[in-house]
């Protein structure tokens, strides 16, 4: 089975290195592909410099954008198996095994590398947040829970490449999760242990978080409902 | 406030609420975008529904007739999504100007190292070192003919 690493990576310039030598020293095995999307910082130089797969968006269209890239960027070399990791080190490829193993066992669509799966949810502002998504999947999809739905960390079979590359609503997110366990779709968890990021910034204050659950909040309860429902 | 107005504020109400549901189905809208006009539909339909709310509003802003309170809380609304689309149109126009410049100058940094490969394989060819590929020999032979 031929399994494609993406590394979404905007302005990673100062982790980048590290997470890409990790991966071709540590597990050459897997082919990956960097998308830079649109990094205003020396991502891409960085990237060149070390002769790193590339693929260089001109310029900034957001994470949902970037994976879409990277799914047609696996459509179109043939891949089965597709592993989002983050740019920023977050998450370790010594998971990626588990992931596929847990696929492969049980023939599953999705399998989302979780930090809640057997270990209990902090409590924060940021894993609030996670819980009052957890619960609305929970409750529109007739009580199917998944621990951990902000987790980068995922593995997509043939079937999701092709409707992640080209379908626009589906986005790497948590909304995406419920309408496609409505669709029947089956998604699994694993436990994984991530790492705190180690340099650079994430992306959402609070201002953005608010718009995000917002968002996340409409399509679940509402939009969902009136999506079509692809079956096959 | 009369009823017609009611009715009418409902009927714009549901219309705008299925028709922004519908572009959603046929992916022709994200969904980001058709929050605005769900809730749009929702005041609309709060304001139809209870008059009560629209006299209130009226006498506390100091406004004369409901109706016209009514359309200043549309025209709000649309200024607002209109000073928003003016921005995002903004943006996406740098965005075409960045994207073609970097289409264009990728293309020609290519094409600028093709050229050298090409030359190079030609001059080699030349002095007999080594065969370069067909689709190679196809290329220079179009590009001296046209």
């Amino acid at each position: 089975m031929k399994l494609l690493i993406i590394i979404p990576a905007y302005n990673e310039a100062e982790n980048i290195e590290r997470v890409v030598d990790n991966l071709i020293q540590n597990y050459p095995q897997y082919d990956y592909v960097v998308i830079n999307d649109g990094s205003t910082d020396d991502t891409r130089k960085v990237c060149a410099r070390r002769g790193y797969n590339l693929l260089d968006l001109p310029v900034n269209v957001g994470l949902s954008g970037a994976i879409k890239s990277g799914m047609r960027y696996a459509n179109y070399y043939g891949y089965d198996y597709v592993v989002q990791l983050d740019g920023d080190g977050q998450h370790d490829p010594q998971y990626i095994q588990s992931l596929e193993e847990e696929m492969e066992r049980t023939g599953c669509d999705i399998v989302i590398g979780s930090r809640f799966k057997t270990e209990r949810k902090p409590i924060n502002s940021r894993m609030i947040g996670s819980q009052i998504l957890t619960t609305a999947i929970w409750l529109t999809t007739r009580g199917k829970y998944i621990g951990d739905v902000t987790s980068g960390m995922r593995l997509f079979n043939k079937r999701m490449i092709k409707r992640f590359g080209y379908d626009m609503h589906y986005s790497p997110e948590p909304d995406t999760l419920a309408y496609l366990l409505n669709c029947g779709v089956d998604i699994r968890e694993v436990q994984v242990t991530m790492y705190e990021r180690i340099a650079g910034v994430s992306y959402l204050d609070f201002k953005g978080s608010a718009w995000y659950m917002m968002k996340m909040l409409f399509s679940i309860m509402l939009f969902q409902w009136f999506r079509k429902r692809l079956k096959e | 406030m009369s009823n017609t107005l009611r009715v009418l504020l409902l009927i714009a109400a549901v219309f705008a609420a299925v028709w922004i549901l519908q572009k959603i189905r046929k992916l022709k809208v994200k969904m980001e975008d058709a929050i605005f006009w769900v809730i749009f539909a929702g005041v609309l339909c709060l304001l139809g529904v209870f008059p009560e709310l629209t006299y209130w509003l009226t006498e506390r802003v100091g406004i004369l007739s409901p109706a016209n309170l009514i359309f200043l809380v549309m025209i709000f609304l649309l200024l607002e999504k209109v000073f928003t689309l003016s921005i995002i149109v903004s943006q996406l126009e740098e965005k075409v100007t960045v994207l073609s410049a970097e289409v264009a100058l990728r293309n020609h940094s290519a094409e600028r190292r093709l050229k050298a490969v090409e030359e190079k394989t030609q001059k080699d060819e030349e002095t007999g070192k080594i065969e370069g590929p067909e689709i190679l020999k196809e290329q220079i032979k179009t590009d001296k003919n046209r």
